[in-house]
């Protein structure tokens, strides 16, 4: 064993190098989170083809539970999050929104969205808005993302179809208001 | 079963039913403001949380219909009374009023009766069934909305009877016996009896403001108490409350709500649970009472140039026929108190374990008296929780400085009694046990038990939590002591061999493999001689460590890398060793080079040794967040923490409410620093003080400003939870830390639905408002009577939350 150590020390030394170097490659991949601008999951959510999900993984076509509410037919499906759905609404059996949520786990930030599409015409705000987040809507291009400004961080990001300002609170964004609520 | 089955089947259980009674009253408030004279948009859809955890996204017109096809079908029910022009409103016994029509209805609840409802049944039933009815009364809604639409916004609302308005449409027979919806307050046109008890309220003030008021209004209530209730001495006790009640939730009535305010259940609403339902003579007496406060509330706001609404109590027991049953279900948290009961004595009783308490000495850490008197409120609360709200109103001076918390609280005075009863008590309060006062005191709180029973239970409940808290500083201690001494073979002896195999083992990704060969019980049997050589060779393992990572480390200067020497010096190897380790690193990376290479048989063997070790170490302590750095307000984390918060304009602060908020900042960062930290992250934290009362403790206001109210910092228990609440938003909203997706995610949080504390125990099911309340339960361990127990023990999973992500 000895002479065998002996005989191949320069080998052994080489190898081992070899594999203390890509193990910092690999750390010092994991450690960088990735700055990519993500690219739209080339599932389909639907048949229609209308939306792609933003969120890798995410699956609009199985086991979702659906009710209707006026005329909306809102299915829910399991997102990565162990307590939030994602959503589908159809109207007429079309499909005029999803929603997707977005786990701390994503590394999609607002700054992704906005480079992407656009920056929002609209701010709302909803039950989330007390710990900051709000929703960011371009109602006119048809996207709308529930974030922390500061932070950059999303809970949701929504796709649907174009509307006006003026259309947008009550056709998607129901208990949303336009003015910060007291917090208390 | 569809939403609407299931909503249905809901309202059938009746107002008594908790989640029926929330969601008829969510479903009211959201979907029919202009019922309850609120100018708001209506919301097409509400989301409600369902008793099996589950939520559903039900319409309006789902709402509508389950809620009268269940009164249609239950008339006879206590149904669900929550005022009269809600009734109206949805029974369709509302005439549409027109854009000009400017009066509104009053909140008076003496108009809802059985009747009512019977006469809805059967005029459904004559018009054709439900169906015509709700076609018509949707109509008319739609008309309404639409001319209220068209009509400039009004300033004020006032009560007033149908058929006293030459602006009124003719009605029809039960015309005379009905109230007109209630639109948005309009300018006021009252009545004739109206405007004399107004007028009477402006001379009263005229004369000499609130002691005049007072004397009028306390002149008018004994007179009907009097009149209706006896015995004269518990005469005085309602008379105590109502006017006490009256006056200063009117005095602080703030200015800038305006018509915001909303007094849900009216602070007499613990007459009802004074009544005995046996005597018919009490329940009209009650409710005359009540009827005749909510008007000269209504007025006295307007005689201060403040609007205001109420809604009336959900007296609902009050408008039924007396029953035996009804008697049986006539209770206040598991209590019948009546007047037959002799709760006068009973409160004398509680005054008087009130003074021997405050006689016992504090011969009780802090600790232990926190953890007591979380438990022993609980169990006061469970033997007779009734009394310590009513001891309060009793005394009623403990009342001043921050009534109007029962403004918007659903509860009303009784929550916000209870509170305050119980700071009153804990302010107070230093137990101790043995000696006849304390004996004496636990006998007359605990008269149905033995005073050994108690004292054991309690005894063994507090044995129970310290050792809880014990092993919790054990644990803690022993995980910091292993993170600090984490290094090398003291590592591996730590966590044993098994330990660092099991980090192998854990490796995701493309080095997983590494943990997938070890895992083998082969190469166990090698590593466990490898372990054994380890321990006989510490020295040649650092070096072999050292210089296994010398090369990338001289190459990338990687702080990473820098953790081995670190791990190697607290092994206790000196930092003489490391700086050899060092250079027969750097030796040997040059020495293949130069082929000067010393004699590396052992160095060799080290390398072959230290490395997959070292790779597993390093990911453990990525994989475990276990670096050893200090903590810092950067990281969130960390032993100690240093306070950002500011007083603003500290001079102007009282000077208790100041010392009250220091003490508690200066708990807060004793005891939670990683919970600072993550508030502290952002920067300075802005601490305003306003002196004015507006029903609530504190304010965020979505930057780096909290403003805190005198309710919130009358001790430093209290000012320690608003602090910690409003902090928490601060901390969710601009920590960056994750914490309120966090929050979100945490599995299974959702399905405890209702942070029952917030808001004078009124609760919450906001998940903001929830994530805040919850970490203020956690940081400041405020006892609550409406949650005994506290939050572990009621919100587990939130507490579990608290524990791991917050505090930690």
């Amino acid at each position: 064993m000895k002479q065998f150590l002996n005989k191949y020390k320069f080998i052994l030394f080489g190898v081992f190098i070899l594999i203390d170097i890509i193990l910092i490659v690999i750390f010092a991949s994991k450690s960088k989170p990735s700055q990519n601008t993500p690219t739209p999951n080339s599932s389909p959510v639907n048949q229609n083809l209308k939306y792609q999900s933003l969120i890798t993984d995410n699956n609009f076509q199985n086991n979702g539970t659906e009710t209707t509410i006026n005329q909306i037919k809102k299915i829910y499906y399991p997102s990565k999050s162990p307590n939030r759905k994602n959503e589908a609404w159809y109207q007429n059996n079309n499909l005029i929104l999803i929603k997707e949520i977005v786990t701390s786990k994503e590394t999609i930030r607002i700054s992704d969205l906005v480079e992407k599409y656009s920056r929002p015409t609209l701010v709302l705000y909803g039950e989330d808005a007390l710990s900051g987040f709000y929703l960011y809507a371009t109602p006119e291009t048809g996207i709308a993302y529930l974030g922390n400004q500061e932070s950059g961080l999303l809970l949701e990001i929504w796709q649907f179809e174009p509307t006006s300002i003026n259309l947008f609170p009550a056709k998607y964004a129901e208990g949303y208001k336009d003015k910060l609520p007291v917090q208390q | 079963m569809n939403d609407q089955q299931k909503l249905v089947e809901l309202f059938d259980k009746g107002f008594s039913d908790p989640w029926a009674r929330k969601i008829a009253l969510t479903g009211i408030w959201q979907f029919f403001p202009q019922a309850l004279g609120e100018e708001r948009q209506i919301p097409n859809i509400i989301r409600v949380d369902w008793p099996d955890g589950n939520q559903a996204d039900i319409s309006r017109d789902d709402f509508e219909n389950a809620f009268l096809e269940s009164l249609s079908r239950n008339p006879q029910t206590e149904g669900f009374i929550i005022d009269s022009s809600t009734y109206n409103y949805l029974l369709g016994l509302d005439q549409t009023p027109t854009p000009e029509f400017t009066e509104t209805t009053s909140t008076t609840p003496d108009k809802i009766r059985l009747e009512e409802l019977e006469e809805f049944a059967k005029k459904t039933k004559e018009k054709g069934g439900l169906a015509e009815a709700m076609a018509e009364q949707k109509a008319k809604i739609k008309a309404w909305e639409k001319k209220v639409a068209s009509s400039p916004a009004p300033s004020v609302s006032s009560p007033r009877r149908r058929g006293s308005s030459e602006l009124e449409p003719e009605t029809e027979k039960e015309s005379a016996e009905v109230f007109v919806v209630q639109t948005q307050p309009k300018i006021i046109t009252l009545t004739q009896p109206d405007q004399e008890q107004l007028q009477a309220v402006k001379n009263a003030f005229e004369k000499g403001g609130e002691a005049n008021f007072r004397k009028e209004v306390e002149e008018k209530v004994r007179t009907e108490i009097e009149t209706r209730l006896t015995p004269s001495k518990e005469a005085d006790f309602l008379v105590s409350v109502t006017v006490d009640t009256l006056t200063k939730t009117i005095k602080n009535l703030p200015p800038e709500i305006q018509r915001e305010i909303k007094i849900i259940d009216p602070p007499l609403a613990p007459l009802t649970a004074l009544t005995d339902s046996q005597k018919t003579a009490q329940m009209e007496g009650v409710k005359k009472i009540i009827n005749e406060a909510v008007l000269a509330t209504n007025q006295v706001t307007e005689v201060l140039g403040i609007t205001a609404s109420i809604v009336a109590p959900a007296l609902g027991q009050l408008y039924q026929p007396i029953k035996e049953e009804d008697s049986k279900n006539f209770e206040v948290m598991g209590t019948k108190p009546s007047f037959k009961d002799g709760f006068i004595a009973r409160i004398n009783k509680l005054v008087e374990l009130e003074n021997e308490i405050n006689r016992l000495g504090p011969d009780l850490t802090e600790a232990q008296k926190q953890t007591l008197l979380g438990e022993f409120f609980a169990m006061a609360e469970r033997e007779d929780g009734y009394l310590q709200f009513i001891s309060h109103a009793v005394q009623g001076k403990r009342m001043e400085g921050d009534w109007g918390q029962e403004r918007t609280s659903g509860q009303g005075i009784t929550a916000y009694a209870k509170n305050r009863s119980l700071e009153y008590l804990q302010n107070k309060l230093s137990v101790k046990f043995g000696g006849e006062a304390g004996e004496k005191g636990l006998q007359v709180m605990f008269g149905k038990k033995s005073v050994a029973t108690i004292k054991n239970q309690l005894t063994n409940r507090i044995s129970t939590k310290v050792a809880a808290a014990t092993a919790k500083a054990t644990a803690t201690k022993t995980a910091a002591g292993v993170a600090l001494k984490a290094g090398g073979a003291k590592l591996a002896a730590s966590l044993g061999l098994k330990g660092v195999l099991t980090a192998l083992g854990t490796v995701a990704g493309p080095i997983g493999w590494i943990g997938g060969i070890i895992a083998g019980s082969f190469l166990e049997k090698i590593f466990s001689k490898i372990g054994i050589w380890i321990k006989k060779h510490p020295k040649e393992f650092f070096f072999g460590a050292a210089a296994s990572l010398g090369l990338p480390a001289i190459v990338t200067g990687s702080t990473l890398l820098a953790i081995p020497a670190g791990l190697a010096l607290a092994a206790g190897v000196g930092p003489r060793a490391i700086v050899g380790a060092g250079r027969a690193g750097l030796g040997l990376f040059l020495g293949t080079i130069t082929g000067t290479l010393l004699t590396i048989s052992t160095t060799v063997l080290a390398i072959i040794v230290a490395t997959p070790i070292l790779v597993a170490l390093i990911l453990f302590i990525i994989n475990n967040g276990a670096y050893m750095v200090p903590p810092s307000a950067e990281t969130g984390g960390g032993g100690s923490a240093i306070s950002c918060f500011t007083l603003v304009d500290e001079a102007t602060w009282p000077q208790d409410k100041k010392d009250n908020l220091t003490a508690a900042i200066d708990k807060l960062v004793a005891d939670h620093p990683p919970f600072v930290n993550k508030v502290c992250k952002r920067g300075e934290v802005l601490l305003h003080y306003n002196d004015f009362n507006p029903g609530y403790w504190g304010h965020y206001d979505g930057t780096n400003n909290i403003t805190l109210y005198p309710g919130g910092l009358t001790n430093q228990l209290d000012a320690e939870y608003i602090l910690s609440h409003e902090s928490s938003h601060l901390m969710g909203a601009y920590s960056a830390s994750y914490t309120y997706v966090e929050y979100l995610d945490y599995p299974d949080i959702n399905t405890e639905p209702n942070i029952i504390t917030y808001f004078s125990c009124s609760g919450t099911t906001d998940a903001s408002e929830k994530f805040a309340e919850s970490i203020a339960l956690y940081a400041s361990e405020k006892p609550f009577i409406c949650l005994p127990g506290g939050l572990q023990s009621n919100y587990p999973i939130h507490w579990q939350f608290c524990d791991e992500t917050i505090f930690k």
